[in-house]
C-alpha cells in the first residue's frame, strides 16, 4: 500500500518534471533517467544475485548500437525500434550469458569483462557496419507509430522513456518477488546450498544474466535515439565500472536505490563537471564513503531511518506472531 | 524392497580411497546409523549418494531407479533430502525464508519469474509445519544467523523436512550440542520418525544417540563396511570392538 502511494508520487512528480525545470536542462534529465534504468538492469545481477559482473557495459552498446543500425537502415517508429533493439540484443546475449555463468566470482567477472572488450574490438573490426572510432552520427528519431509524432520531441522522448523505466522497474519487482527471485537470493546467501535443495543453479543464473542484459539493453537503446549517435565510448570498459558503482551507492538489492543511484550521479556529474575538471576525484571519493560508511547504500540509509522512526510497536509486534 | 541401494560404492580422492566397495541396503521406513572414526568416510558416503561429487565407482539405486552420477539438485526430485556436517544455511535470510526456499524446490512452478504467488503461500504454509515440528515457531522471523548453533542445527533439518522427503539423510545432527540441545533434538525426531514412513540415514558420533534412535548400525572403517547389524549385534560384534572402541559404554 505504502509503497504503491510512494510510486504513484514519484511518477506523478516526474510526469511534472518538464513543466518545472527549463528546456534545455531535460537533455540532462533524460540521461539520467536512462542511466537509473541501467543501473537497475545491473541490480538483478549484482544485488540480487551475487553476481558481479564488469562487463555490463556490453549490454548497453549492444542495445546502443542496435537501435542506431536499425533507424539508420530500416526508419521505424522509434518506439518500435526501442523494441527491436532490445530483442536483438538480449538474443546476443543468450549464449554469451551462458558461457558467463557457467563461472564463479572472480572469473565471472573477468569473463564479462572479457566479452564486453570483445564488442568493444568489433566496433572496430567491422568498421564498414559500425563507423569504427566514428561511431554512428546523424541517429534521428522515426515518427510514428500510428502516424503520431509525439515522441520526436523531447518531451515526448522524455515521456517515453519514464514509461520504460517505470514499466521495467514493475517488471524487476515481480521477478525479484516471485519464485523464481526466492531462489536468487537463496543463490545470494549460498550457492552449493541452493543446488542441494534441488535447484538447478546455472540455469537460475543464466536465465537472471539474460534478464540483466535485457533491461541494460533497454537502456542503451534509447540512449541512442536520445543522443542521436552511437559511439564506441558506449562500449567502453569504465562504464562497466561507474554502473557499479551507482549500484553500490544507491543501495545494491534494492531495484529502487540504483535507479536513484544512477539518476543522481548523472545530476551531480553535470552539476560538479561544469564547475570543476575534478569530477572523477569527486565520483571516487563519494563511492569509497559510501563503502566505507554506508554500504547499504542511499535507499538502504533511507529504509533505515523511515524504519526507525516507526519501528517500536511494529518491531515487538512481530517477534511474537 | 530396498529404498536405497549402494552397490561397490568406491570414491577416491586422488590416490586416498575414502570409500572401498560399499554394499548398503536400506529398507524403506528403517532408521538406520552410520558410525564410524574420524575419516572413515561416512560424510563421503553421503556425498557420493546425494550427488554432491560422482562415485568412482559402483551404483547408486533409490526406489530401484539408478541415480549413480545424478547432480544433486536432480537427486532432490527422487525424494532424498540431506543436511550437511557444517551447518549449511542462507545466512542473512529469515528463518522462515531458509525454509520456504526449500520447500518450494519442490513445488510446480519454483521457477516462475513472474506471478507465483500461490506457489510462495504454499511454500511458507509447508515451511510453517516444518517449523512447528521442529518447534521453532517462536524463531520464524530471525535472521538464521541470530540463531544459537543449536537451533541452526535443528533449522537445517527442517529445510530437509519441509521436502517431504522418502530419504532423510543427517550428517551428525547432534554435532556441538550440548546435552540438554541433544536430548531435545533426539526428542523431535523420535517425534518425527514416529509416523514410520520416513527412511533415515543418520551419521552420528554419539553412541547414545545411535542407540536411542537407530534400528540397524552401518559401521564404517577407512572406507569400508566392517559390521553391519541390529545395535545389540554391532556392539557384541568383535571386529567393531577391535577397530573403533574407545567404548559405546562411556560414550
Ligand atoms: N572433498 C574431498 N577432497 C579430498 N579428500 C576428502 C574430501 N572429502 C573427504 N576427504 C577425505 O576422505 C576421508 C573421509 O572423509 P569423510 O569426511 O568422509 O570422513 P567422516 O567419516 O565423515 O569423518 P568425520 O567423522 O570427521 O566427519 C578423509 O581422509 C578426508 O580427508
Ligand atoms: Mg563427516
Amino acid at each position: 500500500m505504502r509503497f504503491w502511494l510512494l510510486l504513484g508520487t514519484a511518477i506523478l512528480f516526474s510526469i511534472c518534471i518538464p513543466f518545472m525545470v527549463p528546456y534545455y536542462a531535460m537533455t540532462i534529465v533524460i540521461a539520467a533517467l536512462i542511466w537509473g534504468l541501467f543501473a537497475m538492469s545491473l541490480d538483478l545481477l549484482v544485488g540480487y544475485t551475487r553476481l558481479y559482473s564488469f562487463g555490463h557495459v556490453a549490454s548497453y552498446g549492444l542495445g546502443a548500437y542496435s537501435s542506431a543500425l536499425l533507424i539508420l537502415h530500416f526508419d521505424i517508429p522509434v518506439p518500435i525500434t526501442i523494441f527491436l533493439a532490445t530483442g536483438i540484443a538480449t538474443l546476443i546475449a543468450v549464449p554469451i550469458t551462458w558461457i558467463c555463468t557457467r563461472t564463479h566470482g572472480v572469473s565471472f567477472a573477468m569473463l564479462t569483462l572479457a566479452f564486453a572488450q570483445l564488442g568493444y574490438a568489433m566496433l572496430f573490426r567491422f568498421k564498414e557496419f559500425t563507423g569504427g572510432s566514428n561511431g554512428l552520427p546523424g541517429i534521428t528519431r522515426p515518427a510514428g507509430p500510428f502516424g503520431l509524432d509525439f515522441f520526436q520531441s523531447k518531451i515526448g522522448y522524455y515521456y517515453m522513456v519514464l514509461a520504460f523505466l517505470i514499466a521495467s522497474f514493475l517488471i524487476c519487482r515481480n521477478i525479484v518477488n516471485s519464485p523464481f527471485g526466492k531462489v536468487l537470493s537463496g543463490i545470494r546467501e549460498n550457492e552449493m546450498k541452493t543446488q542441494a535443495l534441488g535447484y538447478n543453479v546455472r540455469n537460475y543464473k543464466w536465465f537472471v544474466a539474460i534478464m540483466s542484459y535485457m533491461f541494460g539493453s533497454l537502456s542503451g537503446a534509447l540512449f541512442t535515439p536520445y543522443a542521436g549517435f552511437a559511439s564506441p565510448e558506449l562500449f567502453f570498459w569504465l562504464i562497466s565500472g561507474t554502473v557499479l558503482i551507482m549500484v553500490i551507492v544507491g543501495g545494491s538489492g534494492t531495484l529502487i536505490g540504483p535507479i536513484i543511484g544512477g539518476i543522481f550521479f548523472i545530476l551531480l556529474e553535470h552539476e560538479l563537471s561544469e564547475i570543476t575538471q575534478l569530477w572523477p576525484l569527486a565520483f571516487g571519493t563519494v563511492f569509497i564513503m559510501f563503502v566505507l560508511f554506508f554500504p547499504q547504500g542511499i535507499w538502504g540509509i533511507f529504509t533505515t531511518i523511515s524504519k526507525k522512526s516507526k519501528s517500536n510497536p511494529s518491531e515487538s509486534g512481530h517477534a511474537h506472531s | 524392497m530396498h529404498i536405497l541401494e549402494c552397490q561397490k560404492l568406491t570414491k577416491h580422492f586422488g590416490a586416498l580411497e575414502a570409500l572401498s566397495d560399499v554394499d548398503m541396503k536400506v529398507r524403506k521406513g528403517e532408521v538406520r546409523a552410520v558410525i564410524g572414526p574420524n575419516g572413515a568416510g561416512k560424510s563421503t558416503l553421503f556425498n557420493a549418494i546425494n550427488g554432491v561429487f560422482p562415485a568412482t565407482r559402483g551404483k547408486c539405486f533409490f526406489n530401484g531407479k539408478d541415480i549413480t552420477g545424478m547432480m544433486m539438485q536432480d537427486i532432490v526430485k527422487f525424494g532424498i533430502s540431506r543436511t550437511f556436517q557444517l551447518t549449511n544455511l542462507f545466512p542473512e535470510l529469515s528463518v522462515i525464508e531458509n525454509i520456504s526456499i526449500a520447500s518450494q524446490a519442490k513445488l510446480k512452478g519454483a521457477w516462475l519469474p513472474l506471478g507465483g504467488s500461490s506457489v510462495l503461500a504454499e511454500a511458507k504454509h509447508k515451511a510453517e509445519l516444518a517449523l512447528e515440528k521442529l518447534k521453532l515457531t517462536d524463531l520464524a522471523y530471525l535472521p538464521s544467523n541470530t540463531l544459537s548453533h543449536g537451533d541452526q542445527r535443528l533449522l537445517e533439518i527442517a529445510m530437509a523436512i519441509s521436502q517431504d522427503p522418502l530419504l532423510l539423510m543427517l550428517d551428525e545432527p547432534t554435532q556441538g550440542l550440548s546435552v540438554e540441545e541433544t536430548q531435545s533434538t533426539v526428542d523431535i525426531l523420535k517425534d518425527l520418525l514416529s509416523s514410520g514412513d520416513l527412511t533415515v540415514i543418520l551419521v552420528e558420533h554419539d553412541m547414545e544417540v545411535v542407540f536411542n534412535l537407530a534400528e540397524r548400525i552401518s559401521v564404517l572403517h577407512q572406507g569400508r563396511i566392517i559390521a553391519d547389524g541390529d545395535p545389540e549385534e554391532v556392539k557384541a560384534s568383535k571386529v567393531v570392538q577391535d577397530a573403533y572402541l574407545g567404548g559405546f559404554e562411556d560414550a
